[in-house]
């Protein structure tokens, strides 16, 4: 047992250090923190209602991004979203139109005219559409991708939160071929996604789930600045 | 904060206030609404303009016309140039001359991203545009411009998925095997160099729309000389202007329409030099190296001229029966790759009186050295060393050339020793002397270079070749074995069916490669690497708290008080003394700073200073006091700085913000204004936790101890302080330690074990140190008590070092005794007096930093230690050192003498909260009594760091998606 004294004095030196330099703030422990696993509690975040937010998942992991445009569901208007990382993210009825300052960019999208959603619910078969973009980095300008997007039935495998996934239209968006780029790494995207809300003559897209690159892919979805975070 | 940053995504998060405040600060500085004629931010006028999808933001121009003199000079420097060309065909300089002599002196100043919305998120990149600056924006492009060095130029249609080779194979299918190097002139001012050719293709930026080529010829070797003026100089022109159907100026292949349609590339040359082509696309991959067997660059078991980058850090872990290598290499230096070794023998035992049953462990060194760069005619050339301090066990060395073919990479060498134990060739040598026929094997003492034995013995030849597959993460080789293993140490001989080894590398992303493989045609091989580049390790800092915005303009009145210092505090981890107002300028006190990026600490400090100073206060210094000694002032033009922080700069008006100069009071002209007096505690601690290891000892590979530790400080004055530390082992495996060392010397440090093991809590250092300043250049310390874990006793330190110096000297004398195994208060018997003279030289030749010392070593040797190292910007150092004493190699033991490679890492490349200190990850092959050196924990070199140069220049390495300010001064790093 007397061995054990000294063994614990210096437990308790070493405690009544760290009451003078919380280990909490140790840059180590900081780190520790950092590669945790993040849970929902992310979502429970009080945002200021002057914005309007996103909510981002980027494998699992939680972010907002903001928008002082005004009205960001309007077809035609582009929405511009802020990251706090001052990245820029600027979407047009649902379709991401621009990705700034990310590893990934798509300094330029130009977009055919689009079907409004509710008749592109309505259609038998798939639509094929063609987006063309600008991708940086290495200059890949003019890559032209084949997209097929059709109606489906709401998954059981979204990010959605809060919201019945019934009651949204569901669409999902394959590339089936992209032309034009000389980057080897440039592979095919995986499936897009987007939930519309067309309740009430609405066309809403409330929800997306969107690749810049074919290793960086997140899902959105509108979020509500109120207290607790609510999906709108 | 709150960010993606891409592929491998690392989410930062911010309160939500914070949030919201930071959408405030997007708002950009200067207003909205302007005249016409006063300054407004690029982002406004990209906002104003009625854009439409014809607009080409990349090919926008900013004229500001200071920069006009700047660019008219470097267009002059270049024709004068092409003028002094002696021997080339004049007609082609003449074409040259003329065409460069007719464009327009633009004063462009190029833009990171013009882009409106992503501008206004990031003023600091937005440029002001003044009323004598101009602004236009082209329509998009559709031609793509290429420029040889016979003067002529060549227009295309700009095609989504061409490369600079694709293009200029369109132009002049002739000129493909020409051209070694494309440089590419993006719209937006960007210039890239290319490999285009089979052996140096590369990774490459297709040209935007409206972008330059230069295509320098091989023949032409003036015109490489001065590709990078003249891509500079295209760079200030925007988007290339587009040639109307006037064929006289246009190359190779004139065509008749304007531009090609998109049917004719499908006509076009098909790849060469290994390309892979797939319709309209090719892939192209950078040369591909990856390890073999033995950690270094190589296929399986033969090593390659290949060099990693500089900077490349790796361990390789590989087994082929019966030997199995756990391989560490760094990369120094571009032209020399060091690397070292545990081998174990599964079928030999280590030694039963010492270790049991376990297999035989070997310890080695690497070194191979760059000899000659390749190029289209010649291949790249390395002279490497195998196991050269080692016993010897698999000493060789190689000759070895590379040559590039596309995706195939061609390898010849010649080996001796174990790498040419085929014995299948004469060694060339021995025409130089009959001694070159037999290799003595060095088995003794090892760790002796074994210089009488290099390329002696058996010789082979050994060669083969790595395919880069279409699939990227897929490598293929093949090789012949210049050892037969019939010659193997330990007469270890091995059945060989096959000279021919075989293989596949699989490179899972940037940072591992596996790769299985046959060898000697019946045994398999595996392989596991990770890998990184050191100089490039960074972490973003997402635990320290937020910078202060910096506004553009000075506040009305003073706010510099309790807040501020608190703020200063917060901000930089700096104790703050006091905050005086001299005049104009605003001096902070700091005490006993500690950083690794100082810069980056002082922009910070500097944030709040300028939020919170009157608008009277043009200059910020920042006093810098160790232990009460003031070392350095950190001088801050207020107006620079606030410039740089807000706006970029075009390149005439670009000056240094912050200087470091010597700490001097300043002369009582005007009474200070003291504006906070901070109040220091005397006594701070700290608690942490620690990691201690053995690596590749007899009584396992790993012998480990994880501690917590609590250290203490006790300022008696501010020169004179009490330190200490105590440690409490939590988690160990040194029940296995069961092994000391012999020795034929006072045992100084060879009771490692005893030391480990004897106490579970132990007092490292405990001791009162006192220090100085002499006069402007020379400072001293004078210390006592329990100065490391193994010895105590009393010294002093004297250092002459001058701010900025490439050079610093310290002497050092210590008296000390040796202390109890337990660590405590008890001293044992032995005592010595040691002490060093140390000459600290920065050699201004690649980042290589060299410290001489000589002097008396514990056990009483005298000798010299010399050591080496290499820094990145990024602070990551990469060195070694020896020391060679009066003590014979048969008397120091084994390893012969000491030694020992390290890697210094500082915390804040590996962490998201910033810290002063560094990581040091050591490797000393073995521990013996001679050559050893007190280590003191106080020493006047690291407290006076902040006297070095490098102390300012020091920055973290960039995040991938980092954005540079195309227009700002690009720093050097270390001295030319």
């Amino acid at each position: 047992m007397i061995f054990l004294i000294p063994r614990l004095s210096v437990l308790a030196f070493l405690l009544l250090l760290a009451g003078c330099s919380s280990l909490a703030s140790n840059p180590m422990m900081q780190m520790l923190r950092r590669v945790s696993p993040q849970g929902d509690e992310f979502d429970s975040v009080e945002l200021n209602p002057a914005y309007n937010y996103l909510r981002l998942s980027v494998d699992g992991n939680v972010i907002f991004i903001a928008s002082d445009t005004s009205n960001v569901d309007s077809a035609n208007v582009v929405s511009v979203w802020y990251s706090a990382g001052r990245e820029v993210l600027r979407f047009q009825n649902g379709r991401l139109v621009a990705a700034v300052g990310l590893t990934s960019e798509w300094r330029s999208v130009l977009l055919p005219e689009m079907p409004a959603w509710s008749a592109l619910a309505e259609r038998k078969e798939p639509f094929r559409w063609t987006r063309i973009r600008d991708v940086m980095p290495g200059y890949h300008f003019g890559v032209r991708d084949d997209l097929l997007l059709r109606r489906i039935a709401p998954p059981d495998d979204s990010q959605l939160k809060l919201i019945d996934p019934h009651a949204l239209t569901w669409f999902d968006e394959r590339m089936v071929a992209q032309h034009n780029n000389a980057d080897a790494s440039s592979d095919m995207f995986p499936l897009a996604r987007y939930a519309v809300d067309l309740r009430d003559a609405k066309e809403v897209v409330v929800y997306g789930e969107q690749c810049v690159a074919a290793k960086l892919c997140f899902s959105w979805q509108r979020w509500q600045a109120s207290a607790g975070g609510k999906s709108e | 904060m709150l960010t993606i940053l891409g592929q491998n995504v690392c989410i930062l998060r911010i309160p939500p206030i914070a949030f919201a405040l930071f959408i405030l600060a997007l708002i950009p500085s200067i207003p909205y609404s302007y005249a016409q004629d006063e300054p407004q931010r690029l982002s406004e006028w990209l906002s104003s303009k009625v854009s439409t999808e014809n607009d080409y933001p990349p090919g926008l121009i900013w004229r500001v016309p200071d920069e006009v003199a700047n660019q008219a000079q470097l267009r002059n420097d270049l024709l004068k140039k092409l003028t002094g060309i002696l021997g080339a065909d004049a007609e082609a300089i003449g074409r040259l001359y003329d065409w460069l002599d007719e464009m327009p002196i633009t004063g462009r100043v190029p833009v990171s991203i013009a882009d409106s919305d992503w501008l206004r998120a990031n003023p600091n990149y937005d440029p002001i545009i003044l009323s004598e600056h101009s602004v236009s924006l082209p329509k998009r492009p559709s031609a793509i411009t290429l420029l040889t060095s016979n003067g002529k130029r060549c227009q295309l249609a700009h095609v989504p998925g061409f490369t600079s080779r694709k293009y200029l194979a369109v132009c002049a299918p002739d000129a493909i095997g020409r051209v070694d190097w494309a440089w590419v002139i993006q719209p937006d001012g960007k210039v890239g160099r290319f490999g285009i050719a089979g052996w140096n293709i590369q990774k490459q930026d297709e040209p935007a729309p409206g972008a330059w080529i230069w295509l320098p010829l091989r023949e032409d070797k003036w015109a490489e000389a001065i590709s990078g003026e003249l891509s500079a100089f295209l760079a200030t022109q925007g988007v290339a202007p587009e040639l109307g159907s006037d064929s006289n100026q246009k190359l190779f292949t004139v065509l008749e329409e304007p531009y090609f349609v998109r049917q004719t590339y499908r006509e076009r040359p098909s790849s060469a030099d290994g390309l892979h082509e797939d319709g309209g696309n090719e892939t192209l991959t950078d040369p591909v190296i990856t390890a073999n067997d033995w950690g270094g660059a190589g296929l399986m078991q033969t090593p390659t001229a290949r060099m990693r980058t500089t900077g490349h850090g790796s361990m390789t872990l590989s087994r082929t029966y019966p030997y199995s290598h756990t391989n560490f290499f760094l990369q120094p230096l571009d032209w020399m790759e060091l690397g070292f070794r545990y081998s174990s023998v599964s079928n030999r035992y280590y030694g039963p009186s010492i270790a049991g049953d376990q297999a035989y462990k070997d310890k080695s060194i690497d070194i191979k050295f760059n000899l000659l760069n390749e190029s289209a005619y010649r291949p790249q050339v390395a002279l490497g060393l195998r196991d050269i301090t080692g016993t010897g066990l698999f000493s060789g060395e190689f000759l070895v050339a590379n040559k590039r073919s596309g995706a195939f990479d061609w390898s010849v060498g010649l080996g001796w020793g174990y790498v040419g134990g085929r014995d299948n060739l004469r060694n060339p040598l021995s025409l130089l002397s009959p001694a070159f026929d037999t290799r003595k094997l060095n088995v003794g003492m090892g760790g002796e270079f074994a210089v009488s034995s290099y390329f002696r013995g058996p010789t082979a030849l050994f060669g083969g070749m790595q395919y880069q597959s279409h699939w990227e993460p897929l490598v293929l080789k093949l090789e012949y074995d210049g050892n037969n293993y019939q010659h193997e140490p330990q007469s270890n001989n091995q059945r060989q069916d096959s000279p021919w080894n075989f293989g596949a590398v699989y490179r899972a992303g940037r940072a591992i490669e596996v790769s299985l493989g046959i060898e000697r045609g019946n045994t398999l091989t595996l392989s596991l690497t990770f890998q990184t580049d050191l100089k490039k390790m960074a972490i973003p800092k997402l635990d320290d708290p937020a910078p202060v915005p910096v506004s553009a303009y000075r506040p009305q009145s003073s706010a510099i008080g309790v807040v501020t210092a608190r703020d200063l505090a917060n901000q930089t981890a700096w104790p703050i003394s006091s905050i005086e107002q001299h005049g104009h300028e605003l001096r902070v006190n700091v005490d006993d700073a500690e950083a690794f990026y100082w810069r980056d600490r002082l922009d910070r400090a500097n944030a709040v200073l300028h939020r919170d100073a009157p608008p009277e206060i043009d200059e910020f210094t920042l006093v810098q006091n160790q232990h009460g000694i003031p070392l350095v002032e950190h001088r801050t033009d207020r107006s620079v700085w606030v410039r740089q922080q807000t706006q970029p700069l075009p390149p005439s008006e670009q000056r240094d913000a912050v200087v470091a100069r010597t700490a001097e009071p300043i002369p009582a002209v005007e009474p200070a204004q003291s504006l906070y007096q901070g109040t220091r505690s005397k006594f701070e601690a700290e608690p942490g936790f620690g990691l201690r290891y053995n690596l590749g000892g007899p009584d396992g590979f790993i012998l480990y101890q994880i501690f917590a530790e609590g250290s203490a400080k006790l300022r008696l004055r501010e020169d004179t302080w009490m330190q200490g530390s105590v440690q409490l082992a939590l988690l160990d495996n040194y029940d296995k330690f069961k092994y000391t060392a012999p020795s034929n010397l006072p045992r100084v440090r060879t009771y490692m074990r005893e030391y480990l093991t004897t106490s579970s809590v132990t007092m490292p250092n405990l001791q009162l140190t006192h220090a100085g300043k002499l006069t402007d250049n020379q400072y001293f310390s004078v210390y006592a008590g329990y100065l490391e874990n193994m010895y105590a006793g009393v010294g002093a330190e004297w250092m002459y070092r001058s701010l900025g110096s490439h050079f610093a000297l310290g002497v050092d004398l210590n008296r000390v005794r040796q202390r109890d195994f337990k660590q405590d208060f008890a001293l044992r018997d032995y005592q010595v007096d040691t002490g060093h003279a140390t000459l600290y030289w920065d050699t201004g030749w690649n980042d290589v930093l060299a410290n001489l010392s000589a002097g008396r070593y514990l056990a009483g040797d005298v000798g010299v230690t010399v050591e080496m190292s290499r820094v990145f910007q990024n602070g990551v150092r990469i060195g070694g050192y020896f020391t060679k004493t009066n003590v014979s190699a048969k008397q120091f033991g084994e390893g012969s003498f000491d030694k020992c490679l390290y890697v210094n890492i500082p915390f804040d490349a590996m962490l998201t909260k910033s810290s002063g200190t560094i990581a040091h990850f050591i490797w000393k092959p073995l521990i013996r009594d001679g050559g050893a050196k007190l280590g003191r924990e106080v020493q006047l070199y690291d407290m006076t760091q902040l006297l070095d140069e490098r102390t300012l220049q020091y920055r973290p390495a960039k995040l991938e998606n980092y954005i540079p300010v195309p227009s700002q001064h690009q720093e050097k790093w270390g001295i030319e």
